[in-house]
């Protein structure tokens, strides 16, 4: 719970301007916020500017942070999952369909993915998931979140939670035990 | 805490969060834990153990130095750099202000002042020897 944030006291200081703690914060939240919109966007570019965009908002925060409300990693995931979705609604807005193309075998060859070909079908496979499946796996498993925080940052119950997770990886388990289709489909 | 866990609940469980009892709810991993030791439990743990492995070979890069350090160079300014800024600034504005009263009383004085000196005592303000008289 946000009683129990390990941020507070580290948000504070930067609230402070402390460059200590600026330095920290950085350190410990980039590569989590980088890593989520590489996987969200599958693209280094566009994921490197929600990332700075991220930021702005933790700056305009942290001064003013209440903590309590809200488990501070919590909200900032929130905050990278709808810079996201507003990213990939305008690239649906443009191309007529989720930005994402799950059927593209190189999705961006500078995206910094370090594509071996397993790491490659998991993202197609991963990338044709239902959005809210997709977000959920993301920020289960590869941002390591509790079922209760992710499912906060989700704005869904632990139930829903857990049911969007076994059907997403249901079907990932399928898809993925079909190496040479990933590809293809 | 602990909690009575049926292998239904189990497999539920190992299904959405993957075959790291760790990565469970907290109020579930005791019971889960003593639940890993029937063979059965141990055969649903290390089947979403394999697709955990599977996933974990999508990763991606660490961020650059020259991103970390533009996010950096966006963080705020310390509070008290801020008011010694400020302190700095004042005190300038205060500095430059007397100095130009100075050079503007100078500059009046020099204007105002008498080309000839009618005596000994006269000075820029007048005769100061005889305004005594």
């Amino acid at each position: 719970m946000a009683d129990h944030d390990p941020d507070t006291r580290l948000i504070e200081r930067v609230g402070r301007g402390e460059p200590a703690a600026t330095r920290m914060l950085v350190a410990a939240k980039l590569p989590r916020i980088l890593s989520l919109a590489t996987r969200m966007l599958r693209d280094t570019t566009e994921a490197e500017d929600i990332a700075q965009e991220t930021f702005v908002r933790i700056w305009r925060t942290a001064g003013a942070w209440q903590p309590g409300r809200a488990k501070f990693d919590t909200w900032l995931h929130t905050v990278v999952l709808n810079l996201c979705r507003d990213r990939l609604r305008r690239r649906r807005e443009i191309t007529g369909d989720a930005m994402q193309e799950p059927v593209d075998p190189s999705p961006d060859a500078e995206a910094g993915l370090i594509e071996t070909e397993r790491g490659d079908a998991v993202a197609n496979a991963i990338a044709e998931l239902s959005e809210r499946q997709r977000e959920a796996i993301l920020l289960v498993h590869y941002q390591d979140m509790s079922g209760a925080d992710a499912a906060a940052a989700l704005d869904i119950s632990v139930e829903a939670l857990e049911s969007l997770l076994a059907r997403g990886r249901r079907t990932l388990r399928a898809k993925l035990s079909e190496p040479q289709e990933a590809t293809d489909a | 805490m602990r909690d009575q866990l049926t292998l239904a609940r189990f497999q539920e469980l190992a299904d959405a969060y993957g075959g790291v009892v760790a990565r469970w709810p907290e109020q579930h991993r005791d019971a889960a834990m003593a639940l890993a030791a029937h063979p059965a439990a141990r055969e649903i743990l290390d089947a979403a153990s394999a697709l955990d492995g599977a996933l974990d070979a999508w990763r991606v890069a660490s961020p650059s130095l020259l991103l970390r350090d533009g996010v950096i160079a966006g963080a705020p300014v310390p509070t008290r750099k801020i008011m010694t800024k400020a302190r700095l600034w004042w005190s300038g504005i205060g500095l430059a202000a007397a100095l130009a009263g100075a050079t503007a009383g100078t500059a009046a004085v020099a204007f105002a002042a008498p080309i000839e000196a009618a005596s000994d005592s006269a000075t820029s303000f007048g005769d100061v020897a005889g305004s005594e008289t």
